[in-house]
């Protein structure tokens, strides 16, 4: 194919010299004009497209050069064609993705060709086999997807990877700027907008996404937020993080103190429960015997039973320490760490969505 | 004909594939049109950016050979545009299974397609 240039429109001069007069001036007309209007694409597109609709011309016959449209919208679908091309896939952090692909991991691989014509009919397993084989293959990361990269910048994804491991900082703005004055612009910059929103979304709430979006819309300012992001965000929100964490310690500490507090108590009130029960008892048993002085048993017993009233007390002082005190302490500092936990979230989100504002 | 439902990009690659694909010796520009014309409302200058993609994809090989003291361009599908074809025709039967299930047969699910089929049985 590469030896023939302009083979069709060449051809057909030599050969319908002297033939339909009209005819031949119409798909000349066609081709000339064509070749025009794709004045702007590169040399190889615009032979190739000549080549194939000199080729339908001759096959087609006459009649249907109006079929085909004017030269210009035959040249603007030509045109749309090719900046589909480019446009269809993207480079993500996982590498090159195409959507059209991507659903379901539905994609074949080239290595695994198990489909021959016809055996579709014959029997479904063999697309279930497909399918799981090409599962298998993509979890061991060779899809054919690698070989896609051939059509579109492979150097693209190369400086991408590159950026990537060294933490997008400047070899992604250089890609950017090596993108921009190459010829797939387009592509570099789907590129770098995955960039920016993953970095966005990673820092900020869904309340903040809709800030994001007006952030991302400015364009090249965005690109100096993301660096920014990438090289002060991430540290400022460990630093941001580490505080939290200590904060939630002392606080857990502290709560753990008062717990122990609250135990000692109950358990203090338990012991002088015993001990003024037991001490009450002896009292008056003592009180019994030693009514030879009844001033002596009647203070004694009557001691006794004022000291058995404050061990009851104390009882249910215990019981109400430990029944209900200590599980809404444990209660309390349940939604304490939750609530601290919460905080320190929402300050990281904060921070991060001022940072978005701000830009 | 006119056409109520939207062929995407996929499908019309799809048919492109199979129509390709039916011609062991592969098949020309003209005859592919009229091809997927006969099933398909698309303009004669649609095919010209799928057939490019797909030979660019690697799923179409191309080839010029003599015809009528002329050369004619051929395109033949190759083992990843078979691949890519099966892949398609797995995609189109799944849809179409269940769009067709729920729009003409009320069904929601495979799972109840399933049972509705062994009731047949």
């Amino acid at each position: 194919m590469k030896e023939r240039k302009h083979p069709g429109v060449e051809k057909r001069m030599d050969k319908t010299a002297g033939q339909d007069e009209m005819g031949i001036m119409r798909k000349e007309e066609f081709l000339r004009e064509l070749e025009a209007c794709l004045s702007d694409i590169s040399q190889e597109e615009r032979d190739e497209a000549l080549a194939y609709y000199a080729d339908y011309l001759e096959d087609a016959g006459e009649e249907e050069v109006s079929g085909l449209g004017t030269p210009q919208q035959v040249a603007e679908g030509i045109r749309v064609g090719l900046e589909q091309d480019a446009d269809v896939g993207e480079f993500t952090e996982e590498g090159y993705r195409d959507e059209r692909l991507e659903e379901e991991a539905q994609t074949p691989d080239r290595y695994t060709v198990l489909m021959k014509k016809d055996s579709w009919k014959s029997s479904e397993k063999t697309f279930e086999d497909q399918y799981t084989e090409n599962q298998e293959k993509k979890e061991n990361g060779t899809t054919w997807e690698d070989d896609r990269f051939k059509s579109f910048g492979k150097q693209a994804h190369q400086t991408w990877e590159e950026a990537k491991k060294e933490g997008f900082g400047n070899r992604a703005k250089k890609a950017w700027d090596d993108a921009k004055k190459s010829e797939w612009g387009a592509q570099a910059e789907n590129i770098w907008e995955e960039v920016k929103s993953r970095a966005s979304q990673s820092g900020k709430g869904r309340e903040k996404k809709a800030q994001t979006t007006a952030v991302r819309k400015k364009g090249s300012h965005g690109i100096l937020f993301v660096i920014l992001l990438i090289f002060f965000g991430i540290p400022a929100a460990s630093a941001i993080l580490g505080t939290g964490f200590s904060f939630a310690a002392a606080i857990f500490g502290g709560l753990f103190g008062i717990f122990g507090g609250l135990i000692g108590l109950a358990a203090a009130a338990f012991a002088a429960a015993i001990g003024a029960v037991s001490a009450g008892i002896a009292m008056i048993g003592s009180g019994m015997v030693s009514f030879a002085t009844p001033a002596v048993a009647f203070t004694m017993i009557g001691g006794g039973f004022l000291l058995l009233a404050v061990g009851m007390l104390c009882f249910l002082l215990m019981k109400w320490g430990f029944g209900t005190v200590v599980p809404w302490a444990f209660r309390t500092a349940g939604s304490v760490v939750r609530c601290a936990a919460i905080w320190i979230r929402d300050m990281i989100w904060q921070m991060s969505g001022k940072g978005g504002a701000r830009e | 004909m006119t056409m109520v439902f939207n062929t995407g990009a996929a499908l019309l690659d799809a048919i492109v594939l199979s129509v390709v694909s039916m011609e062991p010796e592969g098949t020309y520009g003209y005859r592919i049109t009229q091809e997927v014309r006969s099933v398909l409302n698309v303009s004669e200058s649609t095919l010209y950016p799928v057939l490019r993609r797909l030979q660019k994809d690697d799923c179409l090989s191309v080839y010029d050979r003599e015809y009528g003291g002329r050369n004619r361009r051929y395109y033949k599908i190759t083992e990843q545009g078979w691949a890519q074809l099966g892949m398609y025709r797995n995609e189109w039967s799944h849809y179409s299974e269940k769009i067709s299930g729920i729009l003409l047969y009320g069904r929601t699910s495979e799972k109840s397609c399933r049972e509705e089929n062994e009731k047949e049985l």
